[in-house]
């Protein structure tokens, strides 16, 4: 054949195959390199997941000692007029509902074991009585928590003088972990025995419903505005750009205009998950927006022709036609931006939200905390309690943000192209 | 190759010229077919986009493949230096040699064929980087030179056979985004040339031009002729009738009818083939 | 009657002008000869509706702003207020019980100096809520008789109801703009406040910080308020650790997933890394600090480093740039995808290798997207908060060792404005110049950087 006659091809001498051997090393190194890189991503979600699941469970339980009370000897009495539990508890700490729990406590686990039963475990005994006042009639084997101290003798450090006392009323049954279901129910405490995680995730709620009430329709009739009926001009121009520059701007400088804007006109809301719900509206919106257009741009042109061919009016058509259909996609956007503002924290903590609150918030006024705050402010403390129960709220906290990642991933693969 | 044995190979493939006569390329010698494919199905999942096709591919003479859209031309043309391999669903069956050697055979390794077995696709695709670094993309890549001196000599002679040289010779660090389409599907085909292929598969590449830029691109082809094998995929008949000396017409996924060019637009044997260069379908 | 009592009320009144207005509509259709009307019976109903409700509501909300500033002048201007502590934390905490008990948020009070105070907040508070009712149901009854007084059978209500419509998406859209403007106009404010004490070069050129809140209060010792180690501290751990660790971990992820992951691999693949991009900060700040910093610390030791920081640059760096890699992988992810497959195409069609490819052309082809996704990861790690808040330390310190401890701008806004400066203090200014900067440069980073994605998307599309 004529080529033959020619020297060998390039792409055919032996030197070519062997730099091919390299290439393909290079690929596989490569492959391996990128392979590598997404696995490390992976372990380190894992790691954190199985990090704070392993610590945060024991979060959700609590070290309490058994002490079996006699109430029907102890002549404790609900008042009839009491209002409610509050005034209950009042009434029997004013009967002595403190020196009987004291007194059984002794009887049950001797001088020393009882002076390590919870200042405070009388008065989750009297809101149990206010629960349910049939116990004032009987014997009852209740679980108290215990101090802080024998709490952390119990799981092994701590004070070192404490651990024999720990491991003897451990041996005798009368110490031990128990699930605390008052974690879900509760608000903060300075003792981590006694604190919950409920004031925080109320706090969290009434937040993100303000959140939730402002950005959402303002985002969505921005969108609207922006890609329905914006003119071509520089004021639409800036909007655009100022729309796109608050997406990425840092959350803190939220927190800045929350102090200097919202502070200065509502000064006696502090704290108030109103004010919190404003500040991350304003951080929300953006992301709402972004969303909002993609969706709606998303829809075909085709439909705004047929509603306007039979003669429907503009805003018709977009309210009865391209609204419906954006609406998967700009909900998708919506759940995502609500599950970063629910996870947010810096902005909150310049507005002040970062207040001690011992009860769950009444109102979108009252002094609240959110639940990123509660585990900041938790991760503070020294307490080797605290340690757990901050985990222990984190692993809440995760569990609200994987659902709502998920609802939204769910959403996005469920309705994504259907035309 | 004797006269009588590539009638032989003709007849194999129900290319019947029994006047004997084969027209302006009589006092061509041909030699072994370059590529060879015999009974090639190409699957997309489920769906055959080719059934059965059968040819040979000559370096003597430019091969052009016609038929209506959807036939099935890219599909078989991707087939032959397997660009099928990235898209997952494709799968091909049947047996495509270079050579003599199986291209599908786990021996064959994909990035040789492909160095050896070019393509030049419908719309130019320059790479975003400067003429020059176009041209020296696939030397470099495959370690085809030495030195700075020995590259700028390929980039020269490549740009010089695809006629490009003179247009280009002082631009040379100018983004090849920035030429003409003309000379964007010029700076591809040197660009494939660049690496010494000893096949060239265009699709379509004049479909996005001028006729000036095409009348380019086709007196190119016939240089080239003779020193690469050429399949040219194209919806011209005129094109097709320019440029090359055998033709193949695809219908269906099916392989039709394959002959010299002059055959198949003078005195088709087929109906469907007929029909279509009369211009009553397609 | 309380603020939601009111929304309620004046809600229901539009919602019986809807109604009211509907009715009269059908009747004039009914009357008329052909049976038609210029607009359908619902826009007669919306008319009605916003012309009630939209003043009223507008009105209450204003008035909702301004009355507390109201109520509380003319407390201060009561004899009673005369005892008060001129100033400090004292002078509010009795305001503030005193009105928490006089708006029944409290039962008692426990500074007795607010007892006094409790009834003139109470009084005040009536007279402003009187007169906010009775000028919002004033208004929402103006409206109600304009609009049943155009509301005829030729009438377009369609029209007016969509002005109003578009209207208010208008409005929306410019809440974009104004929170803009308030985030600037905020800062600016302070800052030039803050800029009256410190002058503006010692405050970036000044090479040690130290502001004390106690002290230099009124006159702050310019010397102090150097902020050369903060932005040191903000680049070396938000662009320098973090980008060495998501730059190459997050190109790699997305080239990995966009090019060699088998789909169903990626389907799985890619949720995991968004939600690393869910979880929340203070959960990476919490991660940093307790389980990175002390592990770093122990490394650094056996390494037989003296004294090693357990607040380092390194652990704070670390694991923002964990918290980077989903970010910088998305955008990659993107812009590689952008890439028209007939690029990919003319590579492999001359026999380069998937990493050549990819290497040589795909990712260059990419690299304004990419460098954009870049700039944009950096002004969220350099706008990053809890983490630093939580893992780094208040310590200014101007060095290139990771290992030692540094702070960040954003930890001294935080720490600035959360301690015990009251709002006036040069401390708690500074904090907002120290935003301001922050702002600038993010701005300036995400204007760039938005620009090149869009040229970018545009030139391929
Ligand atoms: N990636 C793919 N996946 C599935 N089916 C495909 C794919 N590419 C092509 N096909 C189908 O295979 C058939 C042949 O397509 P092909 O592109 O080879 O046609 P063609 O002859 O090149 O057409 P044209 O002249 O329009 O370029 C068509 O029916 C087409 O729909
Ligand atoms: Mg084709």
């Amino acid at each position: 054949m004529s080529d033959q006659a020619e020297t060998l091809r390039p792409t055919r001498t032996p030197a070519f195959e062997a730099r091919l051997k390299k290439r393909y090393a290079s690929e596989r190194r490569f492959k391996v390199l990128g392979l590598g890189a997404i696995l490390f991503s992976v372990a380190v979600l894992v790691f954190l997941l199985i990090n704070m699941t392993l610590s945060g469970l024991g979060g959700f339980q609590r070290t309490e000692l058994a002490v079996p009370v006699d109430f029907t000897q102890a002549g404790l009495t609900i008042p009839a007029n009491a209002a409610d539990q509050r005034e209950v508890v009042q009434a029997l700490q004013r009967q002595g509902l403190p020196e009987v729990i004291s007194f059984s406590a002794e009887q049950a686990l001797g001088e020393e074991g009882a002076d390590h039963v919870n200042n405070e475990a009388w008065r989750l005994v009297g809101e149990q009585i206010a629960a349910d006042p049939t116990l004032l009639g009987q014997r009852v084997d209740l679980w108290l928590p215990t101090s802080e101290d024998l709490a952390s003798a119990y799981a092994g450090d701590g004070n070192a003088d404490l651990q024999p006392l720990a491991r003897q009323l451990a041996d005798q049954g009368l110490l031990e972990d128990r699930l605390d279901f008052g974690f879900m129910t509760r608000a903060d405490a300075t003792d981590p025995q006694l604190v919950g995680i409920w004031g925080a995730l109320k706090g969290s709620i009434l937040t993100m419903i303000v959140t939730l009430a402002l950005a959402f329709p303002i985002g969505v009739l921005a969108a609207l505005y922006l890609e329905e009926y914006a003119p071509k001009n520089r004021w639409t121009d800036l909007i655009e750009v100022s729309i796109n520059n608050l997406a990425a701007v840092p959350s803190i400088i939220f927190g800045l205009l929350g102090l200097a804007v919202f502070l200065t006109i509502f000064p006696g809301y502090r704290s108030a998950p109103l004010i919190g719900g404003m500040t991350l509206a304003l951080m929300t919106m953006p992301v709402i927006v972004i969303a909002g257009r993609n969706a709606i741009k998303a829809v075909p042109p085709s439909i705004r022709d047929g509603a306007l061919a039979i003669g429907a009016s503009p805003v018709q058509v977009v309210f009865h036609h391209v609204l419906p259909l954006a609406l998967p996609g700009i909900l998708t956007g919506t759940i995502i931006g609500m599950a970063r503002a629910l996870g947010e924290t810096a902005p909150l903590l310049l507005i002040g939200m970062r207040a001690f609150v011992a009860t769950p918030p009444e109102s979108f006024t009252s002094n609240a905390t959110v639940l990123p705050m509660q585990i900041f402010l938790w991760s503070d403390e020294i307490d080797r309690g605290f340690v757990e129960r901050t985990s222990a709220a984190i692993i809440v906290l995760l569990v609200f943000l994987l659902l709502m990642n998920g609802l939204a991933i769910y959403l996005r693969n469920r309705f994504e192209k259907r035309w | 190759m004797s006269d009588s044995e590539t009638q032989a190979a003709d007849a194999e493939l129900g290319l019947s010229n029994p006047s004997g006569k084969s027209l302006e390329h009589e006092n061509v010698e041909v030699g072994e077919p370059k590529m060879r494919a015999r009974d090639v199905d190409v699957f997309y999942g489920d769906k055959k986009a080719i059934d059965s096709v059968s040819i040979d591919i000559h370096t003597e003479f430019v091969t052009a493949f016609i038929g209506p859209s959807g036939c099935g031309k890219s599909t078989f043309l991707r087939a032959l230096n397997r660009m099928n391999d990235t898209i997952p669903s494709a799968k091909v069956t049947g047996c495509i040699e270079l050579d003599g050697e199986d291209i599908y055979a786990s021996g064959m390794d994909v990035v040789q064929l492909r160095a050896r077995v070019g393509m030049v696709f419908q719309k130019p695709n320059p790479f975003p980087k400067s003429i020059y670094e176009n041209i020296a993309y696939g030397p470099k890549i495959h370690g085809l030179v030495e030195s700075k001196t020995d590259l700028d000599e390929i980039v020269e002679k490549s740009l010089r056979r695809a006629g490009l040289w003179e247009e280009v010779k002082d631009r040379l660090e100018d983004s090849g985004t920035a030429l003409s389409g003309g000379q964007q599907q010029r700076l591809c085909i040197a660009r494939a040339i660049a690496v010494e292929p000893e096949v060239i598969l265009m699709d379509e590449p004049c479909s996005a031009l001028d006729p000036i830029a095409t009348a380019k691109i086709e007196e190119l082809i016939d240089e080239l002729r003779g020193r690469y094998g050429i399949v040219i995929v194209t919806h011209s008949m005129q094109q097709a009738a320019r440029v090359s000396q055998r033709t193949a017409f695809f219908h269906l996924g099916n392989m039709v009818e394959y002959g010299h060019t002059s055959d198949i637009f003078t005195n088709p044997r087929e109906k469907r083939t007929q029909d279509y260069i009369t211009g009553r379908y397609g | 009657m309380s603020a939601s009592t009111l929304l309620l009320v004046v809600l229901g009144l539009g919602l019986a002008g809807w109604l009211v207005a509907r009715s009269r509509a059908a009747m004039f259709r009914r009357a008329a000869s052909d049976n038609r009307i210029a607009s359908l019976p619902n826009y007669h109903g919306w008319y009605a509706a916003l012309w009630i409700a939209v003043p009223a509501l507008l009105f209450a909300l204003v008035w909702a702003s301004i009355s507390g500033s109201l109520v509380m002048q003319s407390v201060l201007a009561d004899p009673a207020a005369a005892d008060l502590p001129p100033f400090g934390l004292q002078r509010e905490t009795i305001l503030s019980q005193a009105q928490a008990v006089a708006s029944g948020a409290a039962q008692t009070v426990t500074n007795p100096a607010a007892n006094a105070l409790v009834e003139p907040f109470r009084r005040a508070s009536n007279f402003y809520g009187i007169i906010g009712i009775v000028v919002t149901l004033l208004l929402a009854g103006t409206g109600a008789a304009f609009a049943f007084l155009r509301l005829k059978p030729d009438f377009r209500a369609r029209n007016r109801v969509e002005k109003a419509v578009l209207g208010t998406l208008l409005v929306a859209s410019l809440v974009a703009i104004l929170t803009t403007v308030g985030i600037i106009a905020s800062l600016v404010f302070e800052t030039i406040r803050f800029f009256g004490m410190v002058s503006p070069i010692d405050f970036l050129t000044g090479t040690h910080w130290a502001p004390n809140p106690m002290t230099d209060d009124v006159n702050p010792d310019p010397a102090r308020y150097g902020a050369v180690p903060l932005f040191w501290g903000t680049f070396f751990i938000g662009v320098v650790i973090a980008m060495i660790v998501a730059i190459p971990l997050g190109m790699m992820s997305a080239i990995y997933l966009n090019q060699y992951a088998a789909p169903r691999v990626r389907t799985w693949l890619k949720p995991a890394l968004e939600i690393l991009a869910g979880v929340p900060t203070v959960v990476y700040g919490y991660f940093a600090a307790l389980t990175i910093a002390p592990a770093i610390r122990d490394i650094a030791m056996t390494l037989g480093v003296e004294n090693p920081s357990s607040e380092s640059a390194l652990a704070a760096g670390l694991v923002m740039g964990v918290m980077i890699i989903p970010f910088v992988s998305s955008m990659a992810d993107d812009s590689i995808a952008a890439v028209p497959q007939a690029m990919k195409d003319g590579s492999l069609a001359l026999g380069a290798t998937q990493n050549e490819t990819i290497k040589k052309v795909l990712v260059p082809a990419a690299l304004p997207g990419i460098v954009a996704g870049i700039m944009l990861a950096i002004s969220r790690a350099i706008g990053e908060t809890m983490i630093v808040v939580m893992a780094a330390s208040a310590t200014a310190r101007l060095s290139a060792n990771p290992l030692e401890a540094m702070t960040t701008v954003t930890y001294q806004i935080v720490a600035n404005l959360t301690g015990e400066a009251s709002t006036d203090s040069a401390a708690t200014l500074a904090a907002f110049a120290l935003g301001f900067v922050l702002f600038l440069v993010t701005l300036a980073l995400n204007v760039v950087a938005l620009r090149v994605v869009k040229r970018f998307r545009e030139a391929y599309e």
